[in-house]
């Protein structure tokens, strides 16, 4: 949390003084888009946070470390990555709820493959995003591109967590 | 933005667009919607579902003590990160200010091959945001005649190695070892993606947006 905060805000400070030097309608134009966000996030933030939390204590918790704990391996991580798509939602409840699988006993590496089958493949960006606006060859070479690097994720991230 | 050369497929993007977590495409930025448009929402509502629905099995299933313990915990959570996303928010809607999508655009747009697909990569660590903002930024840049695996490696690395992000959701809640061990892992996959869509392009050709810029 602190090295988070630590971080964001001096960029915070720095972005903030750019644009107070800059012309007046991008700074009218930064509140603006500050303030939307802002009601955007502080009506969801709660019931993305209890619902995500509430959904992980639902979770079979012997079952979740069994299939997806640090032991499973490549299987775990193979479920981890189908999972992934699945999960509609941004970053709002998918992360939070990362963090309840994080508590249950999933393993790095699962997890690892988890987000980031979630940031490539879910199906209802694919769906209600990308073919709407991009049409269909650039989205279909995107999503085949895409369908192993879940795994692979999951396989460097196994390097990493065992050195 | 620019007109839609292909139909929508608009049963299922409506479908989808009630359960997603994302707004609704925003019509005109500098008009934000009222706030009880904001509360009819489709994914404020299905987050509201969401969570009395898993709250109210919590209860029944588990029982109240669980229920309440995923409820402090939880609160005090939101409590904790706080700070971040507040400052995430206005990082954020700073930078979206600060650079102009036309920059991006330039810059996606310049090279290509191996270049374009480093410079694809790049560029996506840098945009904040959702796909409402990417979306139309990659049609933009992909009507615009830009490489298409180029492209691919920006959407790989804006979608897993989004740094607003990282700092945003991933370093608070699940920790600077984790984020670290994920945000190393992603690094690769973006040029590995751009480097296997060359030849997918080359053999999957048809009816493209891209086509419109010749």
């Amino acid at each position: 949390m602190l090295l988070a905060a630590s971080i964001i805000w001096p960029i915070v400070v720095i972005c903030s003084i750019a644009l107070w030097t800059g012309p007046r309608s991008r700074r009218r134009q930064a509140l603006v888009l500050a303030q939307s966000n802002g009601v955007f996030m502080a009506l969801r933030m709660p019931f993305a946070m209890l619902g995500a939390g509430f959904a992980g204590s639902l979770l079979p918790a012997d079952l979740v470390a069994e299939w997806l704990g640090g032991a499973s391996g490549w299987k775990g991580i193979l479920i981890a990555s189908a999972v992934g798509c699945f999960v509609p939602s941004g970053p709002i409840v998918s992360f939070p709820f990362a963090l309840a699988l994080y508590n249950t006993g999933v393993g790095v590496p699962q997890l690892v493959a988890f987000l980031t089958s979630w940031s490539l493949l879910s199906v209802h960006t694919f769906v209600a995003w990308e073919m709407p606006v991009l049409g269909v060859r650039f989205p279909l070479v995107r999503y085949t591109c895409s369908l192993i690097l879940p795994p692979i994720a999951g396989f460097l991230a196994m390097l990493m967590v065992d050195l | 933005m620019a007109a839609l050369r292909f139909p929508r497929p608009a049963g299922a993007a409506t479908v989808a667009a009630l359960i997603m977590n994302d707004p609704s495409p925003p019509g005109d930025p500098s008009q934000p919607p009222s706030f009880r448009r904001r509360l009819t929402e489709p994914s404020f509502l299905f987050l509201l579902v969401f969570a009395s629905t898993t709250g109210t099995a919590c209860y029944v299933f588990k029982g109240p003590a669980v229920f309440w313990t995923a409820f402090r915990e939880h609160l005090w959570l939101l409590v904790a990160i706080t700070p971040v996303l507040g400052g995430a928010v206005l990082l954020g809607a700073f930078l979206q200010a600060l650079v102009p999508p036309g920059y991006v655009r330039t810059r996606l747009g310049e090279g290509s091959g191996l270049r374009g697909i480093a410079i694809g990569s790049l560029i996506g660590l840098f945009v904040p945001g959702g796909p409402m903002i990417s979306m139309p930024l990659l049609l933009a840049v992909i009507e615009a005649g830009a490489d298409l695996a180029a492209c691919v490696a920006f959407y790989m690395s804006w979608s897993m190695l989004a740094l607003v992000r990282i700092i945003q959701w991933e370093l608070p809640l699940m920790g600077g070892k984790f984020a670290a061990i994920r945000f190393l892992s992603a690094i690769p996959l973006p040029l590995l993606a751009g480097l296997m869509a060359i030849p997918l392009f080359r053999r999957f050709r048809g009816r493209t947006p891209e086509r419109k810029a010749s």
